[in-house]
């Protein structure tokens, strides 16, 4: 049996705990047996993508001596997810044991292999699903999250007219937010309204991203001032698993 | 005034400035949507040109890592031909040359050229007295209105047509009407004479080709065929990484360049070689004949080879102005040119960092970005900015010119002091 990690990430865990609760939700729906660490703490990503290397190598040591004792390491956040499979490596020069995956791309995992073993109910929303930046274009996971939305019954999906590799950043990425969050939030504004055209009978954004989730909640909350949910795929899911 | 002041704070309030500016979102979500128009539209006429594309990336590489052979032949051609070629070491250097060829009180008939910025070229004529006249529509514009360029191929795309119209009624002294064909036509009327009376033509180039020692120059308006045509001494200022081995290489990057900046076909692809001659009486050759009777190709580094050595970097050299990733990418879309320094957009800051600027002007431009990596998509050339902005980015931290609001806001975010 292999042993199983959730790596919450600390926008999750400081900033979305009810989209964390999701996870855990579905994760157990699914019969997956995991922990969770009491110290977790940053995995150093901001330091890494900021140009604060000394911190980033320093709070990525530390990271590694807490996962490495894992098989799998599994986020709901692709921007750890690529401090752990690439820039971990590629900046700093250390390496992770675990195999490291992507909610998304491990959720659907088991829910292709036992395509019996699970229900879910239908759902009669319209949704969009946003492409996250960090798990697109960075690690090249488009087809999980869409298929694992394709499974839920009676839901309608609209695609953008940019999407997968040619998707619009939500604003929110490169720590933008944290800068200059004015303008992340405006960012986020233009492309749900000029750049993905959303429908006006839209109900849901969902996304794969906490910062997308964050970035586009304030968008629609304080410019678009509409009542679309943003939520994270793990949240989606939660609602029509049994 | 605190440093991180200085660095970031007028910068990050020009661009609060700019968010609230409707007129510029209203011009640019148009410019956006015609520029998406017009290139779908060229990519499916050419449906090849991405294959182009990619040759052209192989060749650009290539002549980066031969630029001291390529260099050499450039200006054994060119003095060959009876053309001057001078290696400027820096911008200073640049600028001594081009004033020890222009005289006092000339007028200076100029095309559109990002590279020529790196000079400051026309305060440094002004001061000698001459008349410097930028002929590009777009720059002509601008020049007038003292504003600030805000795109590589349309400067004047956050201008409406009606403030267009007040500057040429201003300057023409009478009352001209906002229709832009008109205002078009005015411009036209005004500069005729001008290039007629022009002593001196400075335009860049969009490739020089080793092999013949050729320039090349694209453009649509037509100004550069008589910027570089109808004085008496033409000087062209290209950056060192323009140099490409052949003249079908050059041809390349015409093609490459106006597929990627959406035009079919520009109206115009300008070759020069050399001053103008003729051999029809006895076969002698004269020099200087209906086109200039000097040719000056200024070959610039100002920072090029520092870049070429470092191997991140570098690729930003390949860059060939077409302007694609600007309109794909969800900052500059949104404040145009205020995303940037001189050169714009994320190619900007690189450009910025290493040509014109340095690293304090380079910095506010890589925290803008997102890193999503749009542009790297669209560019022709694939040049991985994002990857080029995290090390701009160590670079300001290892200055200490960091915003201090970022390491602020990291450490309520992470918990972490940094």
């Amino acid at each position: 049996m292999n042993s199983i990690l959730l790596w919450q990430g600390c926008n999750y865990r400081n900033n979305l705990e009810k989209e964390l609760k999701e996870v855990f939700k579905v994760l157990e729906k699914l019969n997956v047996e995991f922990e969770t660490l009491s110290n977790e703490t940053c995995c150093g990503f901001p330091f890494l993508i900021g140009g604060f290397l000394k911190k980033a190598k320093e709070t990525a040591g530390k990271t590694i001596e807490k996962i490495n004792d894992f098989d799998i390491v599994l986020t709901p956040c692709p921007a750890c997810q690529r401090a752990f499979k690439d820039l971990y490596s590629s900046m700093l020069n250390l390496q992770v044991k675990p195999i490291v995956n992507h909610l998304a791309e491990f959720i659907w995992r088991i829910l292709s292999s036992k395509k019996d073993g699970f229900h879910l109910k239908p759902l009669r929303m319209k949704i969009m699903y946003h492409d996250p930046c960090e798990l697109g274009r960075h690690m090249n996971i488009y087809e999980e999250p869409r298929k694992i939305i394709s499974l839920i019954p009676s839901l309608s999906v609209y695609e953008p007219r940019f999407s997968r590799e040619k998707s619009v950043c939500c604003g929110g990425g490169g720590l933008l937010f944290a800068y200059f969050p004015t303008l992340s939030i405006k960012v986020a504004a233009k492309k749900l309204v000029d750049e993905d055209k959303i429908p006006e009978d839209l109900d849901a954004i969902v996304t794969a991203c906490p910062q997308c989730i964050l970035t586009l909640r304030k968008a629609v909350e304080l410019i678009l001032k509409r009542e679309i949910e943003v939520m994270n795929i793990a949240g989606l899911l939660a609602r029509s698993i049994v | 005034m605190s440093i991180d002041n200085e660095i970031y704070g007028k910068y990050l309030r020009e661009i609060g400035s700019a968010l609230r500016n409707k007129f510029l979102r209203l011009a640019l979500s148009r410019a956006v949507k015609s520029y998406r128009l017009n290139r779908n539209e060229a990519f499916k006429l050419y449906p090849y040109i991405k294959d182009k594309a990619e040759r052209l990336r192989e060749i650009k590489r290539h002549s980066l890592k031969t630029i001291d052979e390529l260099t050499k032949r450039t200006k054994d051609m060119v003095e060959d031909l009876k053309g001057n070629c001078y290696l400027a070491g820096d911008a200073c250097e640049a600028v001594k040359y081009i004033k020890s060829i222009v005289k006092e009180g000339e007028t200076i008939v100029k095309s559109k050229s990002l590279t020529m910025e790196e000079l400051n070229i026309n305060k440094e004529l002004e001061e000698m007295s001459c008349e410097v006249l930028e002929t590009d529509l777009g720059e002509f514009i601008v020049q007038h209105l003292k504003s600030k360029p805000m795109h590589l191929l349309s400067p004047a795309i956050h201008i409406s047509r009606e403030r267009v119209a007040e500057l040429l009624s201003r300057l023409m002294e009478k009352k001209i009407p906002p229709e832009i064909p008109l205002l078009v036509q005015e411009v036209r009327k005004y500069l005729r004479q001008k290039f007629i009376d022009a002593n001196t033509g400075l335009t860049g180039a969009n490739a020089v080709a080793a092999e013949t020692g050729t320039v090349l120059i694209i453009e649509n308006e037509g100004n550069a065929r008589l910027v570089s045509g109808l004085p008496e001494k033409h000087i062209v200022v290209a950056g060192i990484e323009k140099i490409v081995p052949a003249l079908s290489d050059a041809i390349l990057v015409a093609e490459v360049t106006s597929r990627y900046a959406c035009y079919k076909a520009p109206a115009y692809i300008n070759l020069i070689s050399g001053p103008s001659k003729t051999g029809d009486i006895e076969k002698q050759i004269v020099y200087g004949v209906h086109g200039p009777k000097e040719f000056h190709l200024i070959l610039l580094d100002n920072g090029r080879r520092e870049m070429i050595k470092d191997p991140v970097y570098c690729q930003a050299l390949y860059c060939l102005k077409c302007g694609s990733c600007l309109y794909e990418c969800p900052i500059y879309s949104l404040i145009s040119g205020y995303f940037g320094y001189v050169y714009m957009g994320g190619i900007g800051a690189i450009l910025t960092r290493f040509l014109l600027g340095g690293l304090e002007k380079a910095a506010p431009i890589a925290y803008t970005c997102t890193l999503c990596g749009r542009c790297r998509e669209h560019c022709p050339m694939k040049i991985d900015v994002p990857k080029m902005m995290l090390k701009l980015r160590e670079e300001a931290v290892k200055n200490n010119i960091a915003p201090l609001k970022l390491k602020e806001n990291l450490k309520s975010v992470t918990g972490i002091e940094i």
